[in-house]
C-alpha cells in the first residue's frame, strides 16, 4: 500500500493520508471460508426451486380434476348442453362413425384434461 | 470504468470472478464494519453477509453505479440491522478493532502513529459522521455518493462532514501542530 506523506499545513491532506494509511486487519483465508458458504446458498436456492415446482406440480394435480368437477356441477344446465353439442360437433367432424353422446363426452373430456395436464407439465418442467 | 468481463463473469456466477470481488473489496468492508463501531469478531461475520448478499444479487446489479459504492452500501446496511439487532439501543455505539501491527519497515514509526491517532480520533465521533468521513476522505466519495449510499440528504451529509471537520480539529489540535512545527 502507498503511504501518503501529506502537507503538514493541511489539516485535510493529513486527515485523507491518515486514513488512507490505515489497514484493518482481514483474516488471510476470509476468501477462503466464504466460497463453500456461497456453494450451499446457490445448493439451497436450487433445492427450494425444485421444492417449489413439487408444489406447483402437486396443486395441479389435485385442482385440475376438482376445477373439471366444480364445471360439471355449477355450470347451468343449457350451456353445458350447448358446449356439449359443440364439441360433440367437432368430434364428430372427425368421426365417420356417430358414437353415443356421453361416451364422446367422456373421450373428450379425457382428452382434454389429459392435454391440459400435458402443457402445464410441460411448462414446469421447462421452468 | 468497470472491468466489463469481469462483471460479466460475475453474472455468469463464476465462483472465481466471486473471489476477485473479495479480495478486491474485503479491505473496503471490513473499514465499513469497523468504523460503525463492530467488535472484531463482528465485523468478520457481518462482512461474509455482506459478500453473500451481494452473491445473492448480483443478477439484479445494473451496474448504473459503480460496483464500489454498491458494495458500501450492502456493508452499511447490513452492518446498521446487525447494530440494531444485537445492541440495545443504550449500550450506543461500542467502538473496538484489532489493527494490523505496523510490519512495514519502509514506513517511519511517526507515521504508522500519527495515522493510529487520526484513525481512532475518527472512530470516536459520533454515530453515523466516521463512516461520512471515511467515505469523504479515505475513499473520495462525493457528497452526493455518501448521501446515495446512506440513504440521507446531501445536506445532512454536508452538515455531518462539517461537525465532524471541526470536533476532529479539536481533537488532532496537538497532532497538527506537532506536525507543523517538525517542518
Amino acid at each position: 500500500m502507498r503511504i501518503e506523506q501529506p502537507n503538514p499545513n493541511d489539516f485535510d491532506a493529513l486527515l485523507r493520508a491518515g486514513l488512507k494509511n490505515h489497514i484493518i486487519n482481514v483474516p488471510p483465508d476470509f476468501a477462503q471460508k466464504l466460497l463453500p458458504r456461497v456453494q450451499r446458498q446457490e445448493y439451497a436456492a436450487a433445492l427450494a426451486a425444485i421444492k417449489m415446482k413439487e408444489r406447483l406440480l402437486l396443486a395441479t394435480m389435485i385442482l385440475l380434476p376438482l376445477a373439471f368437477v366444480a364445471v360439471a356441477l355449477f355450470i347451468p344446465q343449457q350451456v353445458m348442453i350447448q358446449l356439449t353439442v359443440s364439441i360433440a360437433d367437432i368430434y364428430h367432424s372427425f368421426l365417420p362413425k356417430p358414437a353415443s353422446a356421453l361416451r364422446q363426452w367422456l373421450v373428450i373430456s379425457v382428452a382434454a384434461a389429459l392435454l391440459l395436464y400435458g402443457l402445464v407439465d410441460s411448462f414446469l418442467a421447462e421452468n | 470504468m468497470e472491468d466489463l468481463t469481469w462483471l460479466e463473469r460475475l453474472r455468469r456466477r463464476e465462483h472465481d470472478a466471486f473471489a476477485e470481488l473479495v479480495q478486491r473489496y474485503q479491505q473496503q468492508v471490513f473499514v465499513c464494519c469497523a468504523v460503525l463501531g463492530l467488535k472484531a469478531h463482528e465485523v468478520e461475520d457481518v462482512a461474509s453477509e455482506t459478500f453473500l448478499a451481494v452473491w445473492k444479487s448480483i443478477p439484479s446489479f445494473n451496474a448504473k453505479s459503480k460496483v464500489g459504492t454498491w458494495l458500501w452500501t450492502i456493508a452499511y446496511h447490513k452492518a446498521m440491522d446487525f447494530l440494531r439487532k444485537k445492541r440495545p439501543a443504550s449500550e450506543g455505539i461500542y467502538y473496538d478493532e484489532q489493527v494490523l501491527p505496523d510490519t512495514d519497515s519502509s514506513r517511519p514509526l511517526e507515521t504508522a502513529s500519527r495515522d493510529e491517532i487520526i484513525w481512532s480520533a475518527v472512530k470516536r465521533l459520533p454515530h453515523p459522521w466516521p463512516l461520512v468521513v471515511i467515505l469523504f476522505y479515505r475513499e473520495e466519495k462525493g457528497v452526493a455518493e455518501i448521501a446515495s449510499i446512506m440513504d440521507i440528504p446531501e445536506n445532512t451529509v454536508k452538515i455531518y462532514l462539517y461537525r465532524a471537520r471541526q470536533k476532529l480539529k479539536g481533537s488532532l489540535n496537538s497532532l497538527w501542530k506537532d506536525e507543523s512545527k517538525c517542518v
